[in-house]
């Protein structure tokens, strides 16, 4: 090779190269050991997270008129990440005969042949115990319109993630349902049945169960590089300074049943219970802290020889494997060229892998290294 | 009187009158409204008079617009050298400044010291590309008579577009509108359908200037070639026209096999090889230096 | 109920019902009160701001703004390619994007409606041939959206001047809001005395006009004495 040639591609500056040729871009800075965004080979970004402020139940006794329940905001180099939890209520599907006293009669006419199967106890899997939020992610990026791949591909991982990290049980989203009375003074009392009081039912409590469904919000800002690490963080970060309110049945909708007529046959329907929230009183939404953990990714990048031949002899250094394990990957240029990557979900003491994605020919030294690093990094986190 | 005009400012701020009266009384200065500048009309005690105020926030530059074989002075040291200067004319004169606001933006060229000074001075707060502008674009399809591009960066300014069309915001897995289909999209053919690129055109007249009727364009360029073109019109809606027919001008930056093989280097202005198997292919390849 | 489905996004169960809050108490309600006194003193509502511009790196500008309990952060795109046939002038989109919840269709219009006519006639849009420039409001957090959404839209308006001016796009003067809690009005001023915006939805606003004129103007003189200090102190 001739000077002059060696002397042309070396004539735009650093960022326009790293438009052109990325894959060119990234060699030779890997070539003389440093990564495109000046960080080392294994080197996270800092995470940092705060609530926001933006939940109803803010700090110092102040109560704000909206109905997000809980909030962060995640920053993480120039990306930021806000989260807000919301939340809405649905009536659980319980076994007819357990909400409904004349249950037969109603099965009689409308499911004639529907065995009663109360008694088919069939063993519960586990998850069955477990709950999931229903995320979703938006990746600001000055468009308008339907979700991108990567933005369904993001809510739907955080959804089953989470549901197969087994961090929200069913009960912890039940609907403790208080009872509103007014006296003869006019005077409101709300009447909420505590987890340590034993005592029965008010009597006039319905026999139907509520539970909260919990959405999560998710805005990205300044995408620079795979988000999901990110997202994983700022969800769960929002989820545990989250509180749910107290809910009480308004008095009005009492147990009415109205009677139907649908194809001739005749049978009753409840009305549907008004279920209002406490403005004030909440309970925190429990969390299986065991379980939540952080979420790590990689990307492995081959050395290609002959792009680190363009470079000078005296800048390279000697790299002696044929590939690289970069931790956090960033940037155009690296998530370009990471054919190969590693995404790691592990729980609170990196005991157990929660999740496990490997997209490539990774070998087995990379994937013990990326774990070495998962519980390495997770020892600087707790901190 | 002469009114101070300032070293730096923010939109809105008046720069200066249009025609200035100096010491002398036999010379005027005339100012015209460069880039960040704008021509206004002002009403100051009931007369109407035209001013110069600024439209983006940055240092004040001021050049003088030079008529014949007068002397080169540069920018900023205008306001003393030309007080040397105002001796030497006898008549009623006019000397002509262009006034622009140089944004402190960051310049990819800039803080690259490599290009000289001069063209840098062209520097352009948002990088669009304009008629006669150098231009980075990689080449997305052929076909007889052009070759379709898109235009990466604008050489002395930096790249177009901070988000590189879709660069920053994800690639490989995010469709056009949404939904599936983009995982397989190549990188350059979904920016492209995105419409988020600035596009050109070279046709085959303007790919170089001799023997410009017998051009092929396939023996030119190739798909994911880098070529260094000049900008020749702004073109229609959605393509500029560019032009490779300049010796400096061509491919800069082209793998053999389409892509699949190693980096080729120009040997002569119409023969690349490979550096790893000595194959040879043609292109209008730009003059290294 | 609506009769699509939305396969793209994880909207959880189709019967699940909104949460609906009592009314506060009263010695909640009272802490929310607004303090008219405050909502004129404009000095310490400048002083209590926070500006922050060039926060989102893959826009071309932006800014992020917080006062008060509002959070707005702005992302301007642009000038960026177009599809179509040739225009001479860059086109302006406003696209408002609302994270609270609390926003209508209409308000999201309204919002979105008046940033469009106050900087379409202060961009120099001849500048920029053949490309658009879109405006992406988001509205992270709101102090009170029954009475003070006015005063947001003018947070909304000096912010997306800053984002504008990030962005390196020229406009040929600051475009300054302010609000006016008396009457509910907002008005954006260029070159101190020239109305580009205004929007007002009390009842009595238009008898009131000359008199809310002089009161805004007063304060937009504050606000772009503020904006033009924190331009140059953040770029030299």
């Amino acid at each position: 090779m001739s000077e002059e040639f060696e002397f042309k591609p070396m004539s735009f500056p650093p960022a326009v190269v790293a438009r052109i040729s990325p894959e060119l871009s990234l060699q030779r800075h890997l070539a003389i050991g440093i990564r495109p965004n000046l960080r080392k080979f294994e080197e996270f970004r800092n995470i940092e997270f705060n609530d926001g402020g933006l939940s109803r139940y803010g700090s110092d006794d102040q109560i704000k008129n909206t109905s997000v329940l809980g909030s962060s905001v995640l920053k993480s180099g120039n990306t930021t990440v806000i989260t807000t939890i919301t939340a809405g209520i649905i009536e659980e599907d319980l076994p007819a005969h357990e909400i409904n006293d004349d249950a037969a009669a109603v099965n009689a006419v409308f499911a004639k042949d529907k065995t009663d199967d109360s008694n088919n106890d069939i063993p519960k899997s586990q998850l069955d115990e477990y709950e999931s939020i229903y995320p979703v992610v938006e990746v600001e990026r000055g468009r308008v319109g339907a979700p991108t791949d990567e933005e369904m591909i993001l809510s739907q991982k955080l959804y089953e993630t989470f549901l197969h990290s087994k961090i929200l049980s069913k009960d912890s989203l039940k609907v403790k349902v208080g009872l509103r009375s007014i006296d003869s003074q006019g005077k409101v009392d709300i009447y909420y049945k505590d987890d340590d009081d034993d005592s029965e039912d008010f009597g006039l409590g319905p026999k139907r169960s509520w539970k909260f469904v919990l959405y999560a919000k998710v805005k990205v800002f300044s995408r620079s590089g795979p988000l999901f690490d990110l997202v994983w963080a700022s969800v769960l970060s929002a989820l545990q300074n989250t509180k749910l309110p107290r809910a009480h049945i308004d008095e009005n909708a009492a147990d009415i049943k109205i009677p139907v007529k649908m194809r001739g046959n005749h049978g009753t329907i409840r009305e549907q219970y008004q279920i209002i929230c406490d403005a004030i009183s909440r309970d925190p939404l429990k969390l299986n802290n065991e379980a939540i953990g952080i979420s790590s990714n990689f990307g492995i990048i081959d050395i290609d020889e002959e792009s680190i031949q363009t470079l000078q002899n005296e800048d390279s250094m000697e790299i002696d494997s044929k590939s690289i394990l970069l931790t956090d990957i960033e940037g155009e240029e690296e998530e370009i060229s990471s054919k190969k990557t590693i995404s790691i979900v592990s729980d609170r003491d990196s005991k157990n892998l929660k999740s496990l994605t490997i997209i490539g020919n990774v070998s087995n030294d990379q994937l013990r290294k990326s774990f070495e690093l998962t519980k390495f990094r997770f020892k600087h986190f707790a901190k | 009187m002469s009114i101070e005009i300032p070293s730096f400012t923010v939109p809105g701020q008046p720069l200066c009158p249009t025609l200035q009266k100096t010491k002398d009384p036999k010379l005027v200065h005339k100012f015209e409204p460069g880039n960040g500048a704008i021509l206004q009309q002002v009403e100051i005690n009931n007369k109407k008079t035209s001013i110069i105020s600024s439209t983006l926030v940055g240092k004040v530059q001021i050049e003088e617009i030079l008529e014949d074989e007068k002397e080169t002075t540069d920018g900023q040291d205008e306001e003393e050298s030309k007080n040397s200067q105002k001796e030497d004319n006898e008549e009623y004169n006019i000397k002509k400044f262009k006034i622009s606001v140089i944004p402190n933006l960051k310049n990819q060229y800039n803080e690259f010291d490599f290009i000289n000074k001069e063209t840098t001075n062209t520097n352009f707060a948002t990088n669009l590309p304009k008629e006669g502008d150098i231009v980075l674009s990689r080449v997305t399809k052929l076909n007889l008579k052009q070759a379709f591009v898109e235009i990466l960066a604008v050489e002395g300014s930096g790249n177009v577009l901070t988000d590189s069309g879709i660069g920053s915001n994800g690639h490989g897995i995010i469709a056009p509108g949404g939904g599936s289909g983009a995982a397989t999209f190549s990188i350059h053919q979904a920016s492209s359908d995105l419409g988020e690129t600035f596009k050109g055109i070279i046709r085959s007249q303007d790919v170089r200037s001799t023997d410009r009727d017998k051009v092929k364009i396939i023996e030119s360029f190739k798909p994911g070639d880098i070529i260094r073109a000049q900008i020749l019109s702004l073109g229609d809606g959605t393509n500029y026209y560019l032009t490779t027919s300049r010796n400096d001008l061509g491919v800069v930056y082209a793998k053999s096999y389409n892509g699949a093989g190693g980096l080729m280097y120009a040997i002569d202005w119409q023969t690349m090889v490979c550096s790893k198997t000595g194959e040879l292919e043609s292109r209008k390849c730009a003059k290294p230096f | 109920m609506a009769t699509t489905i939305d396969r793209r996004r994880l909207l959880g169960p189709a019967n699940a019902k909104p949460l609906v809050f009592a009314p506060l108490p009263e010695e909640y309600q009272q802490k929310l009160q607004i303090d008219a006194s405050k909502e004129d003193d404009i000095e310490s509502q400048i002083t209590r701001t926070f500006i922050k511009s060039g926060l989102i790196t893959n826009a071309n500008g932006s800014s992020f703004l917080e006062l008060d309990g509002n959070i707005v952060s702005i992302s301007v795109y642009g000038p960026r390619p177009i599809r179509g046939s040739f225009v001479e002038k860059t086109t302006l989109s406003v696209n408002l994007e609302d994270n609270t919840g609390l926003f209508n269709d209409l308000l999201n219009k309204k919002f979105c409606q008046y940033i469009e006519n106050n900087f379409l006639s202060v961009i120099n849009l001849s500048k920029y041939p053949k490309s658009g420039i879109d405006i992406f409001i988001n509205i992270i957090s709101v102090q009170d959206i029954d009475q003070l959404y006015l005063k947001l839209l003018s947070l909304v308006s000096d912010a997306t001047t800053l984002a504008i001016i990030d962005a390196g796009i020229e406009i040929i003067d600051l475009v300054v809001s302010s609000f006016d809690y008396e009457n509910n009005t907002v008005l954006s001023y260029i070159k101190n005395d020239e109305i580009v915006g205004i929007l007002g939805e009390s009842e009595d606003s238009i008898e009131n006009l000359s008199k809310i004129i002089e009161k805004t103007q007063k304060k937009s003189i504050h606000v772009k004495n503020a904006l033009t200090t924190h331009l140059i102190s953040t770029s030299q």
